[in-house]
C-alpha cells in the first residue's frame, strides 16, 4: 500500500523527518527486543515450527508491537462515512485526516498500514479481540473508555459540542440558552449540561436528522460534536446560512491500542505523536483536510516547549491532557434500581429501564418535574375556576364597557392555538427580563386559566342570561348560573389539566420537560415516556374525579340554586 | 418587521393548510374509532361496559403528552400490508384522533338517544358539533410545533426568531392572533347562526344547544 505523507517542504525538514523516523524505528526495535524476552514461546523452536509460515509465527506474538514489526503490517481500525476525518472517495478508496494519520504512524514504524473499517459500536471490541492493532476512529478519550483500551497520548485532535443555528440568531453562551429549544441526538452525555442550563431539548435518533431539521425549519438550534459539522461548514451554502454559536465540553480524541499486549506499541506511537505535534505535521495534515482547530496549534506550542519536548514528558500531567469524565454520578440506590429492573424482567419478560432513578441529575430533574407539574395543575384548575366566575360575571354585567372588554379577551382566547398563547406569554416574560422557572410557571397558570376559564365563563354567562329570561324581573345570583353550567365548568377544568404539559414550551420545568431531558442523556425513552403518559393520565383522572364529586355535591344542594 | 411580511404570510397560509389537513385526518380517524364505541354503548349489549371504559380512558388522554409518547416510543406500525413510520405529523394526527374518538362517541350516543325519542334536531346538532370540534382540532394541531411539524405556529415561531427586537416579536404574535381571531370568530358565528336557525325551526331552547360546544383537547 502506498504511504501518503504530508509535503514537508525543504531538505532541512526532510532531514528532520528522516531523523525522527530513525529514532522511532530504533526505539521500536529496542522495545520489541525487550518484548521478545517476555514471549512465552520456547527459546529454541523445533524444526517443524521453524518451517511454519512467517505470518503464523507473527500472529503468535503476545506483544502487539512485536507482531507488527514481525509481520511488517499495522492493522488500523478506521471509520468511514465521517468526512473529512474518514470517508470513501468516488473510487471507493479511503480518504481523510485519520486515514492519512494512520499512514503516517505506520510509516514511522516502517511498516505497511492495513485499513480495517470499524464502527463506533464495534471499534473497542475489534481492539480487544485482536482484529486490529490500533484504532483511529473519531474516538473521544474518556475515563470510562480507559478501562477498555489504552489511549496513546498526546491526543491527535480535540472536538467539542457546538450549538449551531441560523446566522441571524444571537446566542452568547450556555447560560443564554434558557428557554430556547435545542435539537440533540439521544444518548449524548453533553445533553445533561444543556438541560441543566435551562435549554428545552428536542430529541432525534441520528445526527443527520439534525441537519435535515435545520434545513426544514423544524429546529432553530442544534447541538452536536463539531467534528460532525466540519464537512457541512465547508459547504459554502451551509456556511452562509448557519454558524457555530459557541462550544462546550471539550473531548480529546486518541489513538487507542489493546490493553493487553499493547503497552509497547502505545509507547512508540506516543513518541511518533509527540514528534508529529512538534514538527507541525499533524497541524498541516489537519489544515489539508479542513479540520484545523486551535487545539492543534496549542499542542504544537506545548510539545515544542522545553518542558514537554522530552521523552519523559509523555507521562507528565503538565503536558498530556487528562481524559474526560462524562459519567454522571449514580444515586445511592442505583444498584437496587438495577435489581428491580432485573426482577421485572424475570417476572414479566419486559425490559424496563428506570433511568430517572439511576443518576442524581436525572432524579433531581424528575422530582423537580413532578413538583412543578402538580403546582401547574393546581394553579391551572384554580385559575380556570376564578376566570370562569370573572368572565361569567363580566359578560353579563349591566355595564357595557365591562361586557365589551370581556368579549375582547374572550374572542382571541377562543380562536388562538393554546401553544401560541404560551409562546406569547413566554415572549412577554422574556421581554420583561424574568427568566426564573417560577415566573414561567405563573405565566403558564395565567394562560391556562384565561384560555379555559374564558370558555367556561361564557357557558356561565349563557346560563345567567337564560336564568334572567326565566326569572325576570328578579336578578338571579351568579351561583345559580354556575350550578346550571356545572358540566361545562368541569369539562374546562379537566381540559386545563390536560393542556398543562404544553407549559413546557414556555420553559416551565414540568414533568414532560424534565423527562425529555432525562431521555436525552440516558438514551432510554420507552420507560421514560410511558411513565410520563401514565403520570399525566392519572393526574387528569384525579382532577376529573374530584370535579365529579364537586358536581355531585352541587347537585345534592341544587335546590338552593335552581 | 414590515419587510418580513411578504415572505411570512404565504408561508403562514401554507402552514395553516397543514393544520387543516391534520384536523381533517384526525376527525376521520375519530369517527372511525368513535362510531363503533358509540354504537356499543348505545345498544347496551356485552360490549357496552368495555366501550364505556375505553371512552373514559380516552377522555383522560392528554393530547400533548401522547404526541411526545408516539414520537419517542412508537417507531412505526403496520396497517394491512403497509408499514407506516411514526412521523411527527402522524403523531399529531393520532393523538388528536383519540380526542376526536371520545368526542364522537359521547355526542353520537346522545344524538342516537334523542333520535330514538323522536327529536331529529339532535342528529343535526351532532353534525354541527362535529364541525365545531373540527375547528377546535385545527387550533389544537398547533401542538405539532413542539415535535417539529411545520404548521402555522411553527412558521410563526421561525419568523419570530429572526426578529431581533422584542417589540417586533410581540407585534408579529399579536398580528397572528388577530388573523386567527378574525377567521375563527367568523366561523364560530356562522356555526352559531346555523345552530340558531335549527333551534328556531325545531323549537329547541337555544341554551341547551349552545352548551354542547367542544372544549379543546
Amino acid at each position: 500500500m502506498a504511504i501518503c505523507s504530508v509535503d514537508q517542504g525543504g531538505p532541512v525538514l526532510q532531514a528532520g523527518v528522516l531523523l525522527r523516523r530513525s529514532m522511532i524505528l530504533g526505539l521500536a526495535l529496542l522495545l520489541s527486543f525487550g518484548a521478545a524476552g517476555q514471549d512465552s514461546r520456547p527459546p529454541q523452536a523445533p524444526p517443524a515450527q521453524a518451517a511454519a509460515p512467517k505470518a503464523k509465527k507473527c500472529d503468535d506474538a503476545v506483544d502487539v508491537l512485536a507482531r507488527v514489526l514481525c509481520s511488517k503490517t499495522l492493522r488500523v481500525g478506521v471509520r468511514t462515512g465521517y468526512p473529512p476525518f474518514a470517508f470513501e472517495d468516488a473510487s471507493g478508496a479511503l480518504q481523510g485526516f485519520e486515514i492519512e494519520l494512520a499512514h503516517q504512524l505506520a510509516g514511522s514504524l516502517g511498516v505497511e498500514p492495513v485499513l480495517v473499517v470499524v464502527t463506533p459500536a464495534n471499534r473497542l471490541a475489534s481492539l480487544g479481540e485482536g482484529r486490529v492493532d490500533l484504532v483511529i476512529a473519531t474516538m473521544g478519550h474518556t475515563l470510562q473508555r480507559d478501562r477498555e483500551a489504552l489511549f496513546v497520548r498526546p491526543h491527535y485532535y480535540q472536538s467539542q459540542t457546538i450549538v449551531l443555528g441560523r446566522k441571524e440568531l444571537q446566542i452568547g453562551g450556555l447560560v443564554k440558552l434558557r428557554g430556547n429549544t435545542v435539537c440533540v441526538t439521544v444518548g449524548n452525555s453533553t445533553n445533561a449540561e444543556l438541560s441543566v442550563n435551562g435549554a428545552r431539548l428536542k430529541l432525534f435518533d441520528k445526527a443527520s436528522s439534525l441537519v435535515d431539521e435545520l434545513r426544514l425549519g423544524g429546529c432553530s438550534l442544534v447541538a452536536q460534536d463539531d467534528s460532525f459539522f466540519a464537512s457541512y461548514l465547508q459547504q459554502p451554502a451551509f456556511a452562509a446560512a448557519y454558524d457555530s454559536k459557541f462550544g462546550f465540553a471539550p473531548l480529546p480524541w486518541g489513538v487507542a491500542v489493546a490493553r493487553e499486549g499493547g503497552e509497547r506499541l502505545a509507547d512508540v506511537l506516543a513518541l511518533s505523536m509527540q514528534q508529529l505535534h512538534i514538527s507541525g505535521a499533524l497541524q498541516a495534515l489537519a489544515q489539508k483536510h479542513g479540520v484545523d482547530s486551535p487545539f492543534l496549534a496549542q499542542q504544537r506550542t506545548l510539545w515544542s516547549s522545553s518542558t514537554c519536548a522530552q521523552i519523559s514528558a509523555l507521562n507528565d500531567p503538565a503536558c498530556v491532557k487528562a481524559p474526560l469524565d462524562n459519567q454522571l454520578p449514580p444515586t445511592s440506590f442505583a444498584a437496587r434500581v438495577d435489581q428491580l429492573e432485573h426482577f421485572i424482567y424475570q417476572a414479566t419478560g419486559t425490559r424496563v429501564t428506570l433511568a430517572m432513578f439511576k443518576t442524581w441529575v436525572a432524579l433531581d430533574l424528575l422530582l423537580e418535574g413532578v413538583w412543578f407539574s402538580l403546582l401547574l395543575v393546581v394553579g391551572a384548575v384554580l385559575a380556570t375556576w376564578g376566570f370562569a366566575l370573572a368572565f361569567g360575571a363580566g359578560l353579563t354585567s349591566h355595564t357595557p364597557w365591562v361586557r365589551w372588554s370581556m368579549r375582547c379577551v374572550l374572542w382571541p382566547m377562543q380562536s388562538t392555538p393554546l401553544i401560541l398563547l404560551m409562546i406569547l406569554a413566554g415572549a412577554v416574560v422574556g421581554a420583561l427580563g424574568a427568566t426564573s422557572p417560577l415566573v414561567a410557571l405563573a405565566a403558564a397558570v395565567l394562560v391556562l386559566g384565561l384560555f379555559n376559564g374564558s370558555n367556561a365563563g361564557q357557558a356561565v354567562a349563557e346560563a345567567m342570561l337564560t336564568l334572567r329570561e326565566e326569572r325576570a324581573p328578579a336578578q338571579p345570583a351568579l351561583s345559580a348560573a354556575v350550578y346550571r353550567a356545572r358540566a361545562q365548568m368541569v369539562a374546562f377544568v379537566v381540559n386545563a389539566t390536560r393542556g398543562s404539559p404544553a407549559a413546557s414550551v414556555m420553559g416551565v420545568p414540568e414533568l414532560l420537560a424534565a423527562l425529555t431531558d432525562v431521555a436525552s442523556f440516558s438514551s432510554e425513552r420507552i420507560t421514560t415516556y410511558t411513565f410520563l403518559l401514565i403520570f399525566y393520565m392519572l393526574l387528569v383522572a384525579l382532577v376529573h374525579r374530584l370535579a365529579d364529586i364537586w358536581q355531585s355535591r352541587l347537585a345534592l344542594s341544587g335546590g338552593a340554586y335552581a | 418587521m414590515l419587510e418580513l411580511l411578504p415572505r411570512f404570510l404565504p408561508e403562514f397560509l401554507s402552514g395553516l393548510l397543514v393544520n387543516f389537513q391534520i384536523a381533517t385526518c384526525a376527525l376521520l380517524g375519530g369517527m372511525l374509532l368513535g362510531a363503533p364505541l358509540a354504537a356499543a354503548r348505545f345498544h347496551n349489549g356485552l360490549a357496552a361496559t368495555p366501550a364505556a371504559w375505553l371512552v373514559a380512558l380516552l377522555r383522560t388522554v392528554p393530547t400533548f403528552v401522547v404526541m411526545f409518547f408516539l414520537v419517542n416510543v412508537v417507531p412505526g406500525f403496520h396497517f394491512g400490508q403497509r408499514q407506516f413510520a411514526m412521523t411527527p405529523w402522524l403523531a399529531v394526527v393520532l393523538s388528536l384522533t383519540l380526542y376526536a374518538a371520545a368526542y364522537v362517541s359521547d355526542h353520537a350516543v346522545e344524538a342516537m338517544r334523542q333520535l330514538r325519542s323522536g327529536s331529529p334536531v339532535a342528529a343535526m346538532l351532532f353534525v354541527m358539533g362535529l364541525v365545531r370540534a373540527f375547528f377546535v382540532m385545527v387550533l389544537s394541531s398547533g401542538f405539532g410545533a413542539a415535535v417539529g411539524v411545520v404548521e402555522a405556529t411553527t412558521v410563526t415561531l421561525r419568523a419570530i426568531e429572526t426578529l431581533p427586537k422584542a417589540g417586533d416579536r410581540l407585534l408579529l404574535i399579536a398580528l397572528v392572533i388577530v388573523i386567527f381571531t378574525v377567521c375563527f370568530q367568523l366561523i364560530y358565528h356562522l356555526i352559531n347562526h346555523w345552530r340558531g336557525k335549527l333551534n328556531q325551526r325545531f323549537h329547541r331552547p337555544v341554551q341547551a344547544a349552545r352548551l354542547e360546544g367542544a372544549e379543546q383537547p
